[in-house]
């Protein structure tokens, strides 16, 4: 939520995603050549006022590989392996708090998706490290606190919707977040499902655009976690797990984390 | 803290490389008479019949070791090296039989010829479907066919329609259906519904390939498929 002026949250990461299988158009599961998606960010957040925030993620080393395919019956290269590596598409927000009572708070977030990266990389094209497109997304977020026995948790939910160009279809974006703490707030456990639900309404897609993979009209319900523990008042280190429950034209492989995160006070 | 941060991003990048998939692509090997006749002149001219093999993993292997067997030899006589020549008015089945090197198997292919007053040639097209092997809609019927012109035709139907969502969609013509290292790539697929063609160049006879292969190029896998008989 919407941190106070002068406070801040730093969060250095990595994150890994390595898949054999994706999510067709038809949201059914189909093998592909192992492909890996490799990225190190950078995301904060930092309080202006009491009231506004500035947000961005820049993932400042995306690497995209696919595996050598071999034959198993003559040990003949059948196609080659390659990747390719640059600086990513970065997010640059804003959030705004719109209202905050006793443990209930309410904000706005207006997040710019700047095409840093690169829309075609590799041999064909295919090695994205950015979709190439600037898009908006507009999301409000609510968050709460409370108590179970003695255990203090807190839930967040959010509703999106992000516009995007360059005959990209527009998405709808919600989800969730549950999340609670042991030992004086040393230990941090979480969970949270995001869901992306295509408008349809780009007329972008494989066929048309240059050799991208998953070009358009990607859709998924992902569920993931993360946990933290915090060396001191301000440092800590996460892991983080996430994968796809549904989805259409999305890898269908579970993603991992890592990240040491400060908190400025 | 630092180390354990170190370790686990380490663990992540080295999980993050390129590494070797392992396809397995063995097929079964096959040989296929590659200028089969309808009928042969009686008394006339002898016509050499020859053969394609295809190994284990589809590929082309030149001058295979085959043997010629002719089911009446009164009526058609072959050479051991294929040479045939009609001897008396009837039908005979010309076998083309070859044991592999490699798994030490026997394999035939057949071409019943009536020896007549004429030699005629197979005018032969191939029609069949393609079928899709993966999640996405593929499919319809095609036609492969030497036109009166001598070009080589593969013809799609009005029938035929391929998901937009297919990344990277090639059309090949091969002898492995399980890859694509030896076949022919005849394009990036630019149509994706309805009736169209490809002209193949000269140096390929319809009787080079067993498959239509319909590949995703970026993932290294099949989509759908054509068995040419």
């Amino acid at each position: 939520m919407v941190r106070k002026k002068g406070d801040g949250y730093f969060k250095l990461g990595a994150w890994s995603l390595v898949a054999d299988q994706h999510y067709t158009d038809k949201g059914k599961i189909d093998p592909n050549a192992t492909r890996g998606t490799f990225n190190l960010n950078l995301y904060a957040k930092y309080g202006l006022s009491e009231n506004w925030n500035v947000v961005t993620y820049i993932p400042f080393y995306v690497k995209s590989y696919q595996n050598h395919q071999v034959s198993q019956v003559t040990g003949d290269e059948l196609q080659k392996g390659e990747e390719f590596s640059s600086f990513g598409d970065m997010n640059l927000g804003i959030e705004y708090r719109l209202f905050k009572k006793s443990k209930h708070a309410f904000s706005a977030v207006l997040t710019l998706g700047i095409p840093s990266g690169r829309d075609e990389g590799g041999s064909d094209g295919s090695y994205q490290t950015g979709d190439g497109e600037f898009n908006q997304e507009i999301r409000f977020n609510a968050g709460t606190s409370f108590k179970i026995s003695t255990l203090s948790f807190y839930a967040k939910a959010y509703l999106g919707f992000n516009n995007r160009t360059e005959n990209f279809s527009d998405e709808f974006r919600t989800g969730f977040e549950l999340g609670t703490s042991f030992f004086q707030n040393k230990l941090l456990l979480l969970m949270r499902s995001d869901i992306v639900e295509s408008m349809r309404n780009g007329s972008l897609n494989a066929a048309n655009s240059n050799g991208s993979i998953f070009a358009n009209n990607v859709e998924f319900a992902g569920l993931g976690g993360e946990i933290a523990w915090k060396f001191t008042e301000n440092l800590g280190l996460s892991l983080g797990y996430g994968g796809a429950l549904s989805g259409r034209l999305i890898y269908a492989s579970p993603s991992y984390s890592a990240s040491v995160f400060y908190l400025l006070k | 803290m630092k180390r354990a941060l170190l370790f686990t991003v380490c663990t992540l990048a080295l999980f993050s490389c390129v590494e070797t998939d392992y396809v397995n692509d063995r097929i079964d090997p096959k040989i296929f008479i590659s200028n089969p006749l309808l009928e042969l002149k009686k008394n006339g001219a002898s016509h050499q019949f020859e053969v394609n093999y295809f190994n284990y993993v589809g590929k082309e292997i030149e001058n295979p070791n085959v043997s010629w067997l002719s089911s009446d030899p009164s009526v058609l006589a072959i050479t051991e090296d294929g040479l045939a020549t009609g001897i008396e008015f009837g039908t005979a089945t010309v076998t083309a039989t070859l044991t592999t090197s490699e798994e030490n198997l026997t394999i035939t292919n057949k071409d019943e010829v009536k020896v007549s007053m004429a030699t005629l040639t197979e005018s032969i097209k191939f029609i069949g479907t393609i079928i899709s092997t993966s999640n996405y809609e593929l499919g319809g019927s095609y036609v492969l066919e030497t036109l009166d012109n001598g070009i080589l035709r593969l013809s799609l139907g009005d029938d035929y329609v391929a998901s937009t969502s297919l990344p990277g969609l090639y059309i090949y013509l091969g002898n492995n259906r399980y890859s694509v290292a030896d076949a022919y790539e005849i394009g990036p697929v630019t149509v994706f519904q309805g009736a169209h063609f490809y002209d193949l160049p000269s140096t390929i006879s319809i009787y080079d390939y067993s498959y239509i292969l319909y590949w995703c190029k970026p993932f290294g896998v099949k989509v759908g498929e054509g068995q040419i008989q």
